[in-house]
């Protein structure tokens, strides 16, 4: 049986219909002045080289009193965790009585490029904490990991487990070489010490072109298609270009950082391994003994739930919960669904802890 | 469906491209005030876009970019099917050969890339929705990291090796000084290295593009089997994309592609490297910084810093142990935030 109930010319008037929805939706977009993004109220508090501490307004009455610090990752802004009013992580916490704290790692130039992982996780990271350790006064603080920045604050814990109370890492890389992780298959016959002599920083846009390139056809082709169909709704195509700049706010990589982390973690896959050194001092999962809500997402394709789960095995905490959230890799921060379940999920579950 | 009062529906599918693109170009030159001559309907966007551009606020410019480009995409499936569809018609709707007919139609795009050859001008003379983003994500994102002789390095993508070899064979030894012509010569024998893996990673993509079209061809079979009907040409549009990452994800799993990839990185990279060399060469003549040189005072600053950082965080500990052994309030963080040092910066939104 044919299955083609199509004419050329209903694919004519198809195409005609498309044309009309992108001829009105210029309007839509030349309407469109600027796009803001970050939207809860904040205070800078700390401030070094190119890094921002920042400390959010409270919107409750009352408040829990261990602050949680926001560990964003190095790659992109960490303003996708407050995107906008109703898809804001940040503002679902603020709402849920937490004190909330993160760090911006800005944008590293030239002279950054011989920044390490030690200066990031040993340096910054540590001293931010101290800083909201001094601000609450209190000895240990909640650190909240997002992606890379989980990372970090594995790292960070399993050296300096004396000033974290409890941690709580989302959609964080763990294993490393994990079966249906393409971004670490793409990048493990790559030079990096090579790489990163040619580039010094790493260009954003090569990482773009990197997470781009796990699913090329849908995210360089299709959305754009299925944009056309939004384009009459000013707020639907103001929130897809909100998520658009943050995709392609692609901060430089400080090269040396990139390239420790590229070799200890994709390549080497050391931080299962008790492998990676800061400084003098070595990386191992085992120390952590704090309790730990991991949060992965079910449908993640660049951190594949099977790599953020694979830290139940790793660390020697009694109280470890995993929590899946069934959606993707950013829809865990942006999404209707995450801002009803994760903020109040992690503000119990905390409560249950920072007593 | 057909409608022969409007303009925009016509049995005649040429034809009837003509007229919706110059219905269209008249409502976006209406808006912009343009009532200029309306292009053949391949060039229309292009020429919609450059428009209307200047209309465009500078953060919704790069947005319309990528639109243009997927629809162009979308209107080469629709010409290309419209084709197939046509071709369907006129067997006859009794006929039970739409099978053979849609092979005959996959073989016919599968023959488009074999016309990619050696040579990438064969990518522009297919239906735009068969290139892949990656042939064109490639150049986008490299363009980023690509050394200062940007003419020769696209001159390279884009043309065959052996060109590439005539080229390099014919090229004087020029420069200063003989080392400098030896770091030129060694140069260009890594970028026809380059060329060399970039032409590897077209063919790959070659078969991919190929192997997507199979794939597609077997979506649309299976949906006959299953008695589901194809009823717009978006559902087409979504099989393709179905049927290409599909294709794509299981060849990038392969360590074959891995290591494709990464000799196609690696290799621009030892290009980029010796780029810089020659590039510090060239300054150092002229008695300017050179990037390794930057590279020393960035290091050493570094050091130094760190170092700053270590007596610093002594310092706190000595202030800390004196505070307590003499009965002071025992604060759990001695160090004072830099921002007390600092001007502090009214918090923005981003």
């Amino acid at each position: 049986m044919n299955p083609f109930e199509l004419t050329p010319e209903k694919i004519a008037a198809e195409v005609f219909e498309f044309n009309q929805k992108l001829a009105g939706g210029f309007e839509t977009l030349r309407q469109i002045q600027d796009v803001s993004t970050g939207v809860s109220d904040r205070e800078a508090i700390y401030e070094e080289d190119k890094l921002v501490l920042y400390r959010y307004k409270s919107r409750t009455e009352k408040q829990h009193t261990v602050p949680v610090l926001i560990v964003y990752a190095l790659v992109n802004r960490p303003y996708m965790a407050d995107l906008q009013e109703d898809r804001s992580l940040i503002r679902g916490a603020l709402d849920a009585g937490l004190d909330i704290y993160l760090v911006d790692w800005g944008y590293p130039d030239s002279a950054d490029r011989f920044l390490t992982l030690d200066d990031y996780i040993n340096g910054y990271l540590d001293r931010c904490v101290d800083v909201v350790r001094k601000q609450a006064s209190v000895d240990r603080i909640n650190l909240l990991g997002i992606c890379q920045g989980g990372t970090f604050s594995l790292c960070y814990t399993s050296l300096h487990q004396d000033k974290v109370r409890n941690l709580i890492t989302t959609v964080t890389p763990v294993d490393f070489h994990t079966s249906h992780d393409l971004l670490s298959q793409l990048v493990r016959h790559i030079d990096i010490d090579n790489t990163v002599a040619a580039l010094g920083n790493i260009p954003g846009e090569v990482l773009n072109w990197a997470f781009l390139t796990l699913k090329p056809f849908r995210l360089m082709g299709q959305k754009y298609i299925d944009l056309v169909e939004i384009l009459s709704d000013p707020e639907k195509t103001v929130n897809f270009l909100r998520m658009e700049k943050w995709i392609f706010d692609s901060p430089a990589q400080a090269g040396e950082a990139y390239r420790q982390f590229i070799r200890y973690c994709y390549q080497e896959n050391q931080l299962i391994k008790a492998g990676i050194k800061l400084g003098d001092k070595t990386v191992n999962l085992e120390n952590i003994t704090l309790p730990i809500l991991n949060i992965y997402a079910r449908d993640d394709h660049l951190v594949p739930p099977d790599s953020s789960k694979a830290l139940a095995g790793c660390v020697s905490s009694s109280d470890y919960t995993e929590l899946e959230f069934p959606g993707g890799h950013i829809g865990i921060y942006v999404s209707a669904r995450a801002r009803e379940m994760l903020p109040q999920a992690i503000a119990d579950w905390l409560s249950k802890r920072s007593v | 469906m057909e409608n022969k009062s409007s303009p925009f529906f016509h049995p005649d599918w040429l034809k009837l491209q003509q007229q919706y693109t110059d219905a269209f170009a008249s409502m976006g030159a209406e808006q912009s005030g343009d009532s200029g001559k309306h292009p053949p309907w391949q060039d229309f966007l292009n020429q919609w876009r450059q428009t209307l551009d200047k209309d465009l606020p500078g953060s919704v410019k790069p947005l319309f970019a990528n639109i243009q480009q997927q629809s162009t995409v979308f209107y080469s499936l629709a010409d290309e099917f419209a084709s197939l569809l046509n071709t369907i018609k006129t067997a006859g709707p009794t006929s039970g050969d739409w099978r053979s007919l849609l092979a005959d139609f996959i073989a016919g795009l599968k023959r488009q890339f074999d016309n990619v050859g050696m040579d990438n001008k064969g990518w522009s003379s297919m239906s735009s929705f068969l290139r892949s983003p990656l042939h064109y994500g490639w150049w986008q994102a490299m363009q980023s990291s690509t050394p200062f002789v940007d003419t020769l390095f696209e001159t390279a993508s884009n043309q065959s090796h052996e060109k590439m070899q005539q080229y390099f064979s014919m090229m004087p030894g020029f420069g200063p000084t003989r080392e400098f012509q030896e770091k030129l010569s060694q140069a260009g024998l890594l970028l026809q290295d380059y060329q060399k893996h970039y032409q590897t990673y077209q063919q790959a993509l070659t078969k991919l593009g190929k192997q997507s079209l199979d794939r597609l061809e077997q979506k649309i079979v299976d949906l006959a089997n299953a008695q589901q009907k194809i009823t717009s040409l978006r559902q087409i549009y979504n099989l393709w994309i179905d049927a290409s990452e599909e294709t794509y994800s299981r060849h990038a799993f392969d360590d074959g592609h891995a290591i494709m990839y990464a000799n196609l990185v690696n290799a621009l990279m030892k290009y980029r490297l010796q780029s810089n060399v020659i590039m510090d060469m060239v300054l150092e003549v002229m008695n300017l910084p050179t990037s390794a040189g930057m590279n020393t005072v960035i290091k050493r600053q570094q050091q130094m810093r760190n170092s700053v950082q270590q007596f610093q965080s002594e310092l706190d500990q000595i202030r800390r142990t004196v505070k307590k052994k003499t009965g002071a309030g025992s604060s759990p963080v001695a160090r004072k935030p830099v921002a007390a040092r600092k001007k502090k910066t009214t918090p923005k939104p981003e």
